[in-house]
Order: structure tokens, then sequence, then C-alpha cells
């Protein structure tokens, strides 16, 4: 699959994933397998950057609810950056949004991270 | 030629079907074949296909044995039928074996003037046949041995056959001593079956899918020309006439839907006046559905399926309304109106189905619209216009200006194919930000018209049905709104009565799937679900002038 790619920021107990691309089904599964990774590592502040991330279908945004609620039982802190409104309503729709944080840009994040201690 | 088709350079744009056809005809040396029924709309090209099929397999091989027949209204008591079929079978058997032509055209031939020809042939098959053909005084028996003789002739020389019966619908109306006896085009269903005598018939759709006979046959869909193909067509037919055109009118080619029979109507008049302006053409085509052979057909078509002269004044009343009316109307509606019209419940019922079964309105399960034929609407509205309101020939012409002008539009079309491969979605995507940059739209806007397209696209790819792997896409803009048409083989996931899609049945549940058409109707302002010639076609509307205002902030508010 070319139209997607990953990349990973780790810094103390935080994490920033940057999906790049087409998140489709089998994008978000990377998307989510990479978060559940660093969640059973006990790394459990995940900022997902969107800035990168072009085009997302519906089958894509909603295995982010698996991406929610792992983080959810993991008792962790997942936080949405750089978005497009356009994302943004995608996920509004699906409900995942009342879940997570969204912040204008990635440095926003992780001071509120950084300030949950 | 065998039979008289149209010269290779005016066949347009439909080499892979005859290809297809004649594959498949193949098989039926190796007992393998199986019988066709070729669907699609009048005018589309189905009789021209048959005609060049059997000229191929005419000259370009000589182990199966082509046999055309066109049913004639006037040949329907199944006595004159069954010698009428016999004999031709038996003459164009003949002109295949021995590739003499003249006997294709042997017309009126008598059993006793065909007899004399084999016999002096010494085709002992075929006289075998006919001597029991004449022993028969049974109607009915002799009806059964006209539709096997091509399966003896099959078996007595070990050489196949591919038959192709053209107007099949017809053989509903075969009759015995003036008692028409609907059911006797059964007695199609043994041949059908056989599997070194390939039938292949064609016919009016609507009047062939309700008759007892399409069970287990293949099926395949004669389509529309692309639009590029109708603009060859029309600028070769054109220089057919000494006339070049300059620049091809793509909203009436819009307008005729790539059907072939319009194109040649329009260039024809278009032709004759030496002219080849848009406006021009436009003309000629005014003039063909108020008084040429446009409408010299649907008038024909419309004085056949409604003898009586004062029931025709309903029909374009009742035509009238349901094209107008915006909506698809219920049996219940139609019947209704139609007994407003013409008192009686049995009445409304029959001419309800007849409308139906003309192709003057779509309506296969009770749920009536208008077709999709543009050129059909614009034939009942004139006649309405003409006959109803007694409106001018100048009035009408206005009217039709008004219209033709409404369709050339002010904007812009963008229109792309794309194979049904994963992720082939993204193309579409990416096209259309390409277009939105160069007409400035609001990248928001283009951002909610790709997550839509991108659903579309993937819709289509889950639920295509058929061979064509492709996915059709337009993409036509105006000052104020977008439209953009994804048309694709597949069918499955559209209700027949609602023209909606299904939920549960055609679309995955799992996975988020559901969620596809809910995208769609949220970042369009409306998505309908159209059935068409290829399968289904989804249009996304948008309101540009709606979107400009929306919201143009680019990324979430700061926390």
């Amino acid at each position: 699959m070319n139209n997607f790619s990953i990349s990973v920021k780790p810094a103390n107990d935080i994490v920033v994933i940057m999906p790049k691309g087409y998140v489709n089904d089998l994008g978000a599964e990377r998307l989510e397998q990479a978060c559940e990774q660093f969640l059973d590592k006990g790394i459990k502040k995940v900022v997902i950057n969107f800035s990168d991330m072009q085009f997302i279908n519906s089958i894509g945004a909603s295995i982010f609810t698996g991406i929610v609620q792992k983080t959810l039982e993991y008792n962790g802190q997942l936080c949405f950056t750089n978005m497009r409104k356009v994302h943004r309503d995608v996920f509004e729709m699906l409900g995942i949004t009342k879940h997570v944080k969204v912040f204008k840009d990635e440095r926003n994040a992780l001071s509120f991270l950084k300030g949950l201690g | 030629m065998p039979l008289k088709i149209l010269p290779e350079k005016d066949f347009f744009s439909r080499r892979e079907e005859l290809a297809d056809l004649y594959r498949r005809a193949l098989e039926a040396e190796k007992g393998n074949a199986q019988s066709i029924y070729l669907s699609g709309h009048r005018g589309v090209g189905k009789t021209e296909l048959l005609k060049q099929l059997f000229n191929y397999l005419f000259w370009k091989q000589d182990k199966i044995a082509p046999f055309y027949y066109s049913v004639n209204n006037a040949i329907l008591s199944v006595s004159d039928f069954s010698r009428d079929y016999l004999t031709h079978y038996i003459c164009q058997r003949l002109a295949f074996e021995e590739k003499e032509t003249s006997l294709i055209y042997l017309n009126g031939l008598s059993i006793e003037g065909l007899t004399s020809i084999l016999e002096e042939r010494k085709t002992t098959w075929a006289l075998e046949i006919l001597d029991r053909y004449t022993q028969s005084h049974e109607p009915i028996d002799c009806l059964r041995i006209a539709l096997n003789a091509p399966h003896e002739s099959t078996l007595a020389t070990g050489k196949a056959a591919v038959l192709m019966i053209d107007e099949f619908q017809r053989l509903k109306n075969l009759h015995v001593e003036g008692n028409v006896e609907p059911m006797l085009a059964s007695l199609f269903e043994m041949p059908l079956s056989f599997r070194k005598t390939m039938h292949l018939f064609t016919g009016n759709q609507t009047e062939i899918q309700e008759m007892p006979i399409t069970g287990g046959l293949a099926r395949i869909k004669l389509r529309p020309l692309r639009l590029e193909d109708s603009a060859l067509m029309l600028a070769s037919l054109l220089e057919g006439y000494g006339v070049k055109i300059d620049l091809i009118p793509q909203a009436l080619l819009n307008h005729l839907g790539g059907n072939p029979f319009y194109i040649r109507c329009i260039t024809r008049a278009t032709g004759l006046t030496k002219k080849s302006g848009e406006k021009d053409c436009w003309g000629a085509y005014i003039k063909e559905i108020n008084s040429g052979n446009i409408y010299l057909y649907w008038a024909a078509v419309l004085k056949c399926f409604f003898p009586e002269m004062e029931l025709r004044r309903n029909v374009l009343d009742i035509t009238n309304k349901i094209y107008h009316s915006g909506e698809a109307l219920s049996h219940n509606r139609v019947n209704r109106l139609l007994r407003m019209l013409s008192p009686g419940r049995e009445h409304a019922e029959a001419m309800a189905k007849t409308l139906y079964l003309s192709g003057f309105v779509s309506g296969e399960f009770g749920v009536f619209r208008a077709p999709r034929d543009r050129v059909l609407i614009d034939f009942i509205d004139c006649l309405y216009m003409k006959e109803v309101l007694g409106k001018s020939y100048r009035d009408i012409e206005r009217g039709l200006l008004e219209r033709a002008s409404g369709a050339k539009g002010r904007g812009i079309s963008f229109e792309m194919t794309i194979p049904m491969v994963r992720e082939a979605e993204l193309v579409a995507a990416r096209s259309l930000e390409q277009i939105g940059k160069n007409l400035h739209l609001n990248q928001d806007v283009i951002g909610q018209l790709q997550m839509a397209v991108i659903e579309t696209c993937i819709n289509a790819i889950e639920h295509s049905k058929g061979e064509d792997k492709k996915i059709y896409l337009s993409f036509d803009f105006t000052e104020d709104h977008v439209e953009i048409a994804v048309e694709s083989s597949g069918r499955e996931f559209i209700s027949q009565e609602t023209g909606e899609p299904f939920v549960g049945r055609g679309l995955k549940e799992d996975a988020g799937r559901g969620w596809g058409i809910k995208l769609m109707k949220n970042f369009a302002d409306s998505v309908r679900f159209e059935k068409t010639e290829r399968g289904t076609k989804v249009v996304l509307v948008k309101n540009l002038l709606k979107s400009a205002n929306v919201d143009k902030e680019d990324t979430a508010s700061n926390e």
C-alpha cells in the first residue's frame, strides 16, 4: 500500500503518531496497532497529528472507535491535532470527538498533556 | 453482404460487444453455448449488432450456421409463423453452406417451392423436416417442428447454429385462428436449452421482461455509446454529408444519451442543411422531434400501443403529469389520475401497464417515473403542447431552445473512467482537488466532495456485479452548483421501488460501511440513486452558493 505511511515520535511518556496519505481500513489498522504497542508499553498519552493525512474513508474512520476504546481501557489520554474541518466533521459524525481532546496543533496538545503530570 | 449492415467506419463503439457475442457463438460448436437475451433501450443498436454478428458468422467461419429472423407483426398466426420461420431457416442455412447470399432473400417462398430447391440440391435433412411439417395438420405441432428444425439440422449435419431472433416480444401475440395465445412463446424454452443451437434474441425490453421465457438465459445489456464515441459518430456521419464540424455540440450529445438512432437522425437532419454550428444542430433536433424521423418513430410506437385515438390524448396528459411531477408516482396515484381522465378501474389498470410496456414511463414494479430518455420526454412534451394545449410550432421551438440553453449551462464538465481496483477512488478524489483549484472553489467544499466521492466509488467497487469493472465519473460545475455522477454496473444496492439503497442487505454492516451512505448524504446537499443502462448511478449535488457561507476555518479551535 503506497498511499499510506506512519511516523512515530516517542518522547518520555507521550507519543506523537502521524498518519500520512490515505487512511482506509488497512491504514487505520496499522494506526491502531501502533497505538496499542505504545499503550502496552505503558505510554498512555497519545497524540495523533493529522497534518499529513490527506484522505480518510468511512471504514478507516470507524476503526478509530477501536483506538478510542483501547485508550480508555488503559486509562490513557488521546489527543487529535492539525485536523482539516472535513475530517473533524467525519469524526464528529461517528461520535469519536466526544472521547478525545482536539487541538489546533501539536504544540498545544503537548503542553496540555505535560500539564497532566 | 448477406444482410444489409452499416459500413465498418459507421459501426461505432460496438467492436467489443461484437467480439464477445462472436466468441460466445463459437462455443456452440463445442456444445457449450448458452442462449442469450440481448437487452437495451430502443435505438441503442441491438438489431444492427445482430446483423453484424450474422455477417461475421456468415463469412468468417464455416462451422456455425447463422440465422437471422425478425418477427413480423403481419405473420403471427401460428401456421403462418411456423412456415415463415422454417422456410427462412432452411434458406439461410443453405445460403451459408453454399455461400449463396441470394437464398437469404427468398421471401414468401412456398413449401412446394422450397421442396423443389432442396430436391435439386439433394438436401436430405431439410427434406425430411419439411416432409414432417407438411404431414402435420395441427398448428401447434407445426410450430414445434419449425422451432426444433435448427436442432434437428444440427443433429443431422453435426453443424451448430446460432439463431438470432429480433422483435421477439411480438411472439406474445401468436394466435391460433384469431385467438391470441401468449404462452405459445414458451415453446421456445426447449430450443433455447440446446447447447449447439444458441439462440440470441432481442426486441423491446420492457415487453420481453414480462414474457415467460427469460429464465436460464444469459442476459447481455447493450449500453449507450460513450460521449466520446457519440462525438466521433456525429463527426464521421456529418462528413458523409460533406459537412465538417468544428465544435462538437456536447450538451446536445449528452441530451441524446448515447443513442445511435437519435444521433443518426440528428446528423441526417443537420447534414442536409449543410451547416454544423451548435445552434444548427439544436435546430435540427427540434425539427426531428416535431416532424422528423424521431417524431415518426415515437408516434408509431404511440399508435401501436394505443390504437384507439381517444386514448392518445389521455396518454399525453398522464405522461406529462408523470414527467413533470418531480417524484415517482405510486401505482394507486397513477390509477386515480387515469380514472379521472377515463373512468373504469380495469381500463386504468390496463392503460398503466401499457404505458410501462411501451416504454413511455418506467414502472416495472408499480412505481411510475419519467424514463431516462430525454428525447422521448421532449417528444411527448412537444406533442402535448401541440395537440393538447394547441401551441404553435414557434412557441414549441422557443420553449425547447430555452431548455436547450439550460442544458448547455454556463459551466464546465469533466469526465473520467477508472478501473475497479483497490484505492482507485483516490484518483477520482485527487482529480477533484485539481478541478477545485482550477475553478478557485472553497477548499472545504472540495474536501467534502472528496469524502463523498471516495465513499461513492467504494460503494461502486463493492457492489459491482457486471463484467464491466469500471467506474464512470462525470463532474459538472456551474456557477451555483456542482453535480458529480458516479456510474457503474452495480445494481444490487438500490431498491427497485424507492431508488434508495438497501440497508443491511447490499451494504456490509460491519466495519463501518453503513456509514458510507451517511457520509455521502452529510457532505452533499442531495444524493440521488438512479438505475441506468450501465447499472447504477449515484448523483451527488452540492450547492456552491450555500457552501460559500460555510465556516472557512480550516483547523480545530484551540482548547
